[in-house]
Formats: C-alpha cells, structure tokens, sequence
C-alpha cells in the first residue's frame, strides 16, 4: 500500500502531512477518555520510532508526531485505531460521572451525540461542545453544537465559533430531556445542510440566513 | 472537612470523597517519561478516570485522599493548577513547529509564558492561549490573554471567555516582537491583578472598564 492508499484508508485527519515526508498520527481517544493500557502503546510507539514529541491538543486528543514516511505503516498497525470514530467533533467534561458540580451526564449524552452525528451529512465541519453544568467546561456557547446540562434538562446551543471570527451560540432549546435536545439538533442541522454554502460554518450561516430563521425550522415544521 | 484536609493539588469530586489531579503538561506536550509515569500510576492505583481535558492536560479522576501523595510521589511531576486563583495554563497550537499554515512558533512562545506565569496569583483564575495563525485553534479570541501570530508579528487580545458567559476578546496592540509580546503580557497581568475585584475574571473587568483604559494605562 503506498502512503497515499494508507492515509486514504484512514479516517479523515488521522493523518497529516508537514511536508518533507514528515507526518502526525492523531490516536484515537473518544471524549479524550484514555486509559494506561493506550497510554503504554502509545508510549512504547513514541520510544520504538525515536518520536520527537507527542501533543495533547485542545480537541481532547493525543498527537504523535515528526514519523518519517518509511515508518508510517508500522505506526498505524502498532496503534490500531487511530482518528476519530465520529466525523463530527465532540467534546465533552466529566460531568456527573465525576465533577462535584455537574447536573447531568455529558459523558454518555457526548457518546450519544457523536453516534448521531455519524448519520449526518453536512456542508461543513462541525465542532460541538457538551458540558455538564452552566460552567460550560466543554466551552458549549463557541462550538457549532453545544449543550449545556441544567437541573431541569438539557440547553441547546447553536451557531457558536472560537475560531478567527467568534460568535456566541444561540439558544435554541432549554430544558429538554437527551432524547428531545438530539431531536431538535437534528432539525437544525436538517435546515442548515439544505440551505448552506459549501464549506459555510454554523456561525456563519446563522449570521447570513438569521436565527429566527432556524427557530422556525426547528420548531413549526 | 476543611481546606486543610485537601491533599495536594487535589480536586475533591462528586461523591465528595475521592479527587481529581492534573499533572502539569505546558502547552499539551509530553515525553515518553510522562506517558510512562501516567500509564504505571493509571494500572497501579486502578485510577478509574484518565481523561484528555480542553487544557492540553490528563486529568486522573477518581482517587481516594490517601492515595492523591502517593500518585504525585510516583508521578515526579509538577502540580498543574486548576482550581486557585492563578494562572492555570498556557494552550497551544503546533504553529511552525509542525503545522504547514504556521506563520509563527507559537509552542515555543506559549512554553516561555508558561514558564513565566503559571501559578502567579491574580483575582480569578486565568487562561491563555497562543494560536500560530490567524486561524486561531488555540482559540485565541476566547481566553483571557490571546496571541495571534501574523506576519508582522504578535497580535495580543484580552479579557476572552470561552465559558457560560462567552464574550470576545479585545485587540490590544499589535505586531509585537516575541520579547515585546512577552512583556505585555506580564504588564497586562498585573494591571488586572491591580484593578480587578476578587474572583472577578478579565472577561468583566474589560466589560467594566473598557479596552481604551487598558490601553492608556498599560501601552
């Protein structure tokens, strides 16, 4: 298999290229949930092919990276899976599993999220944020999709951005139960894939069509 | 159970018996020694939780009081702040080092910071984050001190907040030099220790006072 062939058989983004025949590998850790077990594979990798550096990026992942080209196939197969299981980004906090704070479980409703993404198509890529309590430790008012966990439910965010151009989402939903805030994403994100530019963000989107517009969408159909 | 009971640099959890810490990993970056450190104390303490944050950090959840010395001793790592009023952490992107869109080294700029300022004691807690581009995936725009390389130089925003009350950063001068950006930063840092209210973070004391102050007082 050429490296071409390989990075191709790889989920979107697993793999990157610097250049020079230089590139990062991205483990995969969905939720950013580690354990010792991956944390040793991903070590002995490191020591094995004399890594330069290993990142722990903002997205909750682990980035191995500067592995010559020569070296990428054995990476991969030593790794296992690698990228990320959802084509949408979902970040997630420990929420109630753990934190003394949290209100509702945004570990597995974060699970849940990332399994329904996976049946959608959409114009653009897709960062989403689910917080446990209004803290918002998964940063849920800048992401495209985010949810924050109150005492009565689930808040619903849509059209945030943290990137060049920030924009604060817009509320679209409070105290829903998991099944109901997933209900009213997905209607979103119906309405923003019919009638989206390619590769046009939420924010932007949001910005040109109006949210009142995506209200309605979501709520009179 | 008071302050004192707490063990080090340890997060009293949910079930208000067991703790959370988060090691120390300036700008998310690790070595094969710290990986190994994580992975012995994960298998040995059966540590529940091991969990990726949006710090760039590994945060051990789950520990029992006792233990919390115990992992730290075995560990040999350095405490990263997470509940104090201080400087928590430094975020960053790869910039030049790896990434092809980089304009400047934005890890080598966000370890110099992070060596410099965390832990230093401010009214409320603190997040910084130094993008290489104008991209801005260390979401530059959202902490309380940003860094956006260009390529005139440094771009540094204030008062960002990412949380339950976003609000954008301010542009507050523009194509520094790495040692000029460093310093206003620090200057920056005590302008808001010296005028904001307890626990109040920059996102409010830009809110109250405006960027044009901040300006005059400190440029």
């Amino acid at each position: 298999m050429s490296t071409e062939q390989l990075i191709a058989s790889l989920p979107a983004g697993a793999c990157r290229s610097r250049g020079e025949g230089i590139y990062s590998i991205m483990a995969r850790t969905p939720l950013g949930e580690v354990s010792a077990e991956k944390l040793n594979i991903i070590n002995s990798v490191v020591q094995d092919f004399r890594l330069p550096g290993v990142r722990v990026t903002g997205r909750q992942r682990v980035q191995l990276l500067g592995i010559k080209e020569n070296d990428l196939h054995a990476v991969v197969e030593r790794l296992g899976e690698v990228g990320e299981v959802c084509k949408y980004f979902v970040q997630a906090c420990v929420g109630n599993t753990a934190c003394r704070f949290g209100m509702q479980d945004s570990l597995t409703m974060g699970a849940d999220l990332e399994a329904f993404l996976n049946t959608t198509n959409l114009p653009a890529k897709l960062k989403s944020g689910v917080s446990g309590c209004s803290m918002s430790c998964a940063e849920s008012y800048v992401r495209d999709v985010g949810m924050v966990g109150k005492k009565n439910g689930w808040t619903i965010l849509f059209g945030g951005n943290a990137g060049k151009q920030v924009r604060k989402a817009d509320v679209l939903a409070e105290s829903v139960s998991a099944e109901e805030g997933l209900k009213i994403i997905g209607k979103a994100l119906d309405f923003y894939s019919e009638n989206a530019k390619k590769k046009e963000r939420t924010a932007r989107f949001v910005e040109r069509v109006g949210f009142e517009a995506v209200k309605k969408a979501v709520f009179d159909k | 159970m008071t302050a004192n009971d707490t063990p080090k640099g340890a997060i009293l959890q949910r079930d208000k018996k067991t703790y959370a810490i988060v090691p120390r990993t300036p700008v998310g970056l690790v070595t094969p020694e710290i990986l190994e450190a994580l992975a012995r104390v994960g298998k040995k303490y059966e540590i529940p939780i091991m969990k990726i944050t949006s710090g760039q950090r590994i945060a051990l959840v789950g520990l029992e009081q006792d233990q919390v010395d115990a992992v730290w001793e075995d560990l040999k790592m350095d405490v990263g702040p997470a509940v104090g009023l201080c400087v928590h952490y430094v975020q960053a992107c790869p910039g030049t080092e790896v990434c092809k869109f980089g304009v400047r080294d934005s890890l080598g700029l966000g370890i110099e910071l992070e060596e410099m300022f965390v832990g230093k004691e401010l009214p409320a807690k603190m997040k910084v984050g130094v993008s290489g581009c104008p991209m801005c995936c260390a979401e530059s725009y959202v902490r309380d001190i940003g860094l956006i390389g260009k390529k005139k130089g440094w771009t540094v925003v204030v008062g960002g907040n990412a949380s339950g009350k976003p609000r954008i950063a301010d542009t507050l001068v523009e194509n520094l030099t790495r040692p000029e950006a460093v310093d206003v930063v620090g200057r920056f840092m005590d302008f808001y220790r010296d005028n904001a209210t307890k626990r109040s973070r920059s996102s409010m004391l830009l809110k109250k006072v405006g960027i044009d102050a901040v300006k005059a007082a400190i440029l």
